[in-house]
């Protein structure tokens, strides 16, 4: 899944870890990652998705898994709106 | 009041990365500018100046890993190392977690992070990048060097960052001495460091028009009080000295280098730029009153010494002022002929050039001094290291905008 793959990536350059090192189910505090870790990651997948992240849409997020279904919902919610949908 | 002694030196600077390389250096004459090295070829190819004194000795992956260096400037990185060297040298060990809260940190810089400030604007300005790291901000502010020192040797006392131009070092110095002496700390490390070898600050210094233009002699560019004079030549680096109070070093035997004995700061409140000669000397007549020196005792002055047309004559007046007829024997040098203009960490590299001075009795030459000046004429040591038994010295640092920093170190 190119998704998955380039979080992983993203984690990995923040926490100066091999990508094979980052699972899914790793939480950021087991990869040694702090508040300003977690901003950075933020950094590194807006450039990586070439998107926008909101705060409200990353709140909370304590894991690998977490950033992978957030992430998948914040950017199937971007998607342009089907025509007819109510405005 | 308490007593201040300086216990351990540590220097990142273009003549040297160690405190032996770097008075070594100083006393060969040998300077340390050259053509610049380290910036992008198609931006240094866009500057009318072509040379800097920078720090080649310095690899940063040797003192940090990723992970650190992602949120360390270059002006951070310096000062961590210079602090880390003056511990060592201080041979003071670990500190205790009471202790710690008595050792505090004291860095001044002019510049701050002006390099990830540079590289991460041209981004913005010039690549059209729709956003910046977050890490910009923590690198580039300006207590991020005082802040990383303060982290790394867990130094949990006063902290602070004084940014005064090209006094900055030797105010940070100067504080740190009160924190001391007014029983807010028994440790300090303080210093300066700076950076600022980028594109835009090089360019911002052009338009003054006070860089020295020898592209073509680099070696020989910066000519402090010699009549044939033409500038400043930038650089990079940081000193740190770890400052002790007196009866807590001697208690451990510590080995005393000097006594920190008197600092002078005042301003000119006249002008931006153009310094005044009674500014520095009264900055220097406090410095002496506050060791309770008279001008006899005076064996030695590093100079501002900035090998700018103004500042050299000035300052030889403000030193005639001071010392009278006694001037005319001081031996006055300026290290800047070879360490360069290290902007906010000059007052602090100056300092251990000066406490060096003062502990091996050898005072360091003026380089690449040529022919007298009418209106600069005291003794400059030029180019020859001259041994001298020192009892007392100054250092001198005056900044733009008229801010001016005297520190005196005498024999304990």
């Amino acid at each position: 899944m190119a998704m998955q793959e380039k979080i992983i990536e993203a984690v990995a350059k923040v926490a100066k870890r091999k990508t094979s090192e980052v699972r899914l189910d790793s939480s950021f505090e087991q990869l040694g990652m702090d508040s300003l870790d977690r901003v950075c990651l933020l950094f590194e997948l807006e450039q990586a998705f070439n998107i926008s992240i909101p705060e409200e849409a990353v709140q909370d997020i304590q894991t690998v898994q977490d950033v992978v279904s957030r992430l998948g919902k914040h950017m199937a919610g971007q998607a342009p709106a089907p025509s007819g949908s109510p405005s | 009041m308490r007593r201040v002694v300086i216990t351990g030196l540590g220097v990142v600077t273009a003549t040297g990365c160690t405190i032996a390389d770097f008075f070594a250096q100083l006393l060969e004459g040998r300077a340390g500018t050259r053509r610049i090295q380290n910036l992008e070829p198609a931006l240094a190819e866009q500057l009318n100046c072509k040379i800097a004194a920078e720090v080649l000795c310095f690899d940063p992956s040797q003192h940090f890993d990723a992970k650190e260096l992602d949120q360390l400037d270059r002006f951070s990185q310096f000062a961590v190392v210079a602090a880390k060297q003056a511990l060592e040298d201080a041979g003071r060990g670990e500190f205790s977690e009471e202790e710690q809260n008595r050792l505090g940190v004291c860095v001044g810089t002019a510049y701050g992070g002006i390099e990830t400030l540079d590289s991460s604007y041209f981004s913005l300005y010039r690549k059209n990048a729709s956003r910046l790291s977050p890490l910009v901000l923590p690198r580039l502010m300006y207590n991020a060097a005082a802040c990383q020192v303060s982290m790394r040797f867990r130094a949990r006392g006063p902290t602070l960052a004084p940014s005064t131009a090209c006094s900055s070092g030797a105010h940070a110095i100067g504080e740190a001495m009160r924190f001391i002496q007014h029983g807010q700390a028994d440790w300090m490390l303080a210093g300066g460091s700076d950076a600022p070898i980028t594109y835009g600050v090089i360019r911002a210094w052009e338009a003054m028009r006070v860089l020295a233009p020898e592209n073509g002699d680099a070696a020989r560019a910066c000519r402090p009080f010699s009549a044939d004079r033409r500038g400043i030549v930038i650089g990079e680096g940081a000193a740190v000295l770890l400052l002790e109070e007196y009866e807590v070093a001697r208690k451990r035997g510590a080995r005393i280098y000097a006594e920190l004995a008197g600092y002078g700061a005042n301003s000119d409140a006249s002008h931006i730029t153009q310094p005044s000669v009674e500014g520095p000397a009264r900055a220097m007549q406090l410095a002496l009153d506050a060791a309770g020196l008279n001008p006899e005792e005076v064996d030695y002055i590093n100079a501002h010494g900035t090998a700018t047309r103004v500042n050299d004559v000035v300052e030889t007046r403000a030193i005639k002022q001071v010392f009278g007829a006694r001037a005319g024997k001081i031996p006055v040098s300026s290290t800047k002929s070879m360490h360069g203009h290290v902007m906010g960490a000059s007052g602090a590299i100056e300092l251990v050039a000066t406490v060096e001075a003062l502990r091996r009795g050898v005072l360091p030459p003026t380089a690449n001094y040529s022919k007298p000046d009418p209106d600069c004429d005291l003794d400059y040591v030029p180019n020859q290291a001259r041994e001298q038994k020192v009892r007392a010295a100054l250092s001198n640092s005056f900044a733009f905008g008229g801010l001016n920093a005297v520190l005196v170190v005498k024999q304990v």
